[in-house]
């Protein structure tokens, strides 16, 4: 694991170019704040069938889920958690590596509890 | 001696009746401070006459039933209490209604209280309460949300997300604004069309949580409580970042915001500056 939650924020914030953070958000950086607003832009631009965003956002996610570190994952699993209020999170989720995809089947299920997480954890390296 | 006649011996009858206030032995009227209630009629004994001069005590144009100064509680007892015998006013939480008075304590009690069985066992009763409520809401009001007995959202949907525990936010100064004091999530998105707002609102409930009452403040504090993680991670993070990006809104740095918006951006703040007070310093 090479990324840590504190070195995060200039990763997300070149992940989408057409994403970009503000000012405000530089001087104090938020990025469950930012990763939240992120995954609404990238939906709604797959709802206009803009593929590219989808490509980024979940290259981003795979990347930030395999190198990331527990908080990081953590901040994973809370936007994978988001997407799935989202009208066109098929069409993003098309896109997911590996390990996104195994947390997203997970989060999609119809008996999947957010207060109890992925039952079968993280996978495992 | 039957067993009757021995229960009988000990069983004393309470001289505290309906919502707790004391019945006058001679007449069967319960004592509300103000006057008498008669529990027979399901109306008071007399008018409710304010102690400032007015036109008409309590009256609300909108609100016919305001106008009958007999009638307990507007003849909605499901919904308010009356403390002392004259039209019931939000009191220091902002509740006017006994379920809201409940729901406040349930969710501002200390942490450290032995009691969670008998508070979880409350929550399902208060949340029934809730649902009947807004059950006996739509239909008496022929499906329209005006006077809403809780002034919470009841569609349906949310039923189910917020089954186990009650998933709702305290907005103060709710009522005044007409949104009510507490809000489901759809309520408060319902209220919110500022884009941050909603953000804030999405971030603070996650649909389907059922922990506390559903929101990060709540799996904060579940796992300040516990030393476990709420769905396979930790909230301390998030609960801090989503308080310092409400505190922006409430700046005016993301926009212009309604009242409704300021009123449900506080609740937030309240609630996540609850559970962040409670995070062990190091």
């Amino acid at each position: 694991m090479s990324i840590s939650y504190g070195e995060i924020f200039p990763i997300l914030a070149i992940a989408v170019p057409d994403f970009e953070p503000s000012e405000a958000d530089w001087a104090e950086p938020l990025p469950y704040v930012f990763m939240h607003q992120m995954m609404e832009f990238v939906c709604r631009k797959a709802a206009a069938s803009s593929h590219d965003y989808c490509e980024q956002f979940a290259a981003l996610l795979e990347n930030l889920a395999i190198e990331g570190d527990e908080e990081t994952q953590g901040l994973v699993l809370d936007v994978i958690e988001d997407l799935r209020e989202c009208e066109s999170k098929e069409l993003i989720a098309e896109h997911f590596g590996p390990r996104v995809r195994y947390l997203w089947e997970e989060v999609s299920q119809p008996s999947y509890l957010p207060d109890e997480g992925p039952s079968g954890g993280w996978p495992k390296s | 001696m039957t067993i009757s006649a021995a229960c009988a011996t000990t069983v004393r009858f309470s001289p505290s009746r309906y919502t707790g206030k004391e019945r006058d032995s001679e007449s069967g009227n319960d004592y509300f401070g103000a006057r008498y209630y008669a529990s027979t009629m399901g109306r008071f004994m007399s008018p409710d006459v304010s102690g400032e001069p007015m036109t008409l005590p309590y009256s609300n144009i909108e609100n016919p039933q305001s106008l009958n100064l007999y009638a307990y509680v507007n003849n909605n007892p499901l919904s308010a209490v009356d403390d002392d015998g004259h039209q019931t006013v939000p009191d220091a939480t902002g509740c006017t209604n006994i379920l809201c008075r409940i729901w406040h304590w349930l969710n501002t009690r200390p942490t450290n209280s032995t009691d969670d069985a008998v508070v979880g066992g409350t929550k399902g009763v208060v949340n029934s309460f809730i649902d009947a409520g807004n059950f006996l809401d739509r239909h008496l009001s022929g499906g329209h949300d005006q006077a809403p007995l809780l002034n919470m959202g009841s569609q349906a949907q949310n039923r189910g997300a917020f089954a186990a525990g009650i998933g709702m936010l305290f907005v103060p100064g709710g009522e005044e604004l007409g949104i009510g004091n507490l809000l489901s999530r759809d309520r408060l998105l319902a209220e919110a069309t500022n884009p941050a707002v909603r953000d804030a609102i999405k971030m603070m409930f996650r649909e389907g949580a059922t922990t506390g009452d559903g929101s990060t403040a709540a799996a904060l504090e579940h796992e300040i409580e516990t030393g476990q993680q709420v769905g396979g991670r930790w909230h301390y993070t998030k609960t801090r970042e989503l308080r310092i990006f409400v505190q922006r809104i409430l700046k005016g740095e993301r926009g212009a915001i309604s009242p409704a918006e300021k009123a449900i951006l506080e609740g937030i703040e309240n609630r996540l500056n609850d559970a962040l007070r409670r995070t062990p310093t190091i």
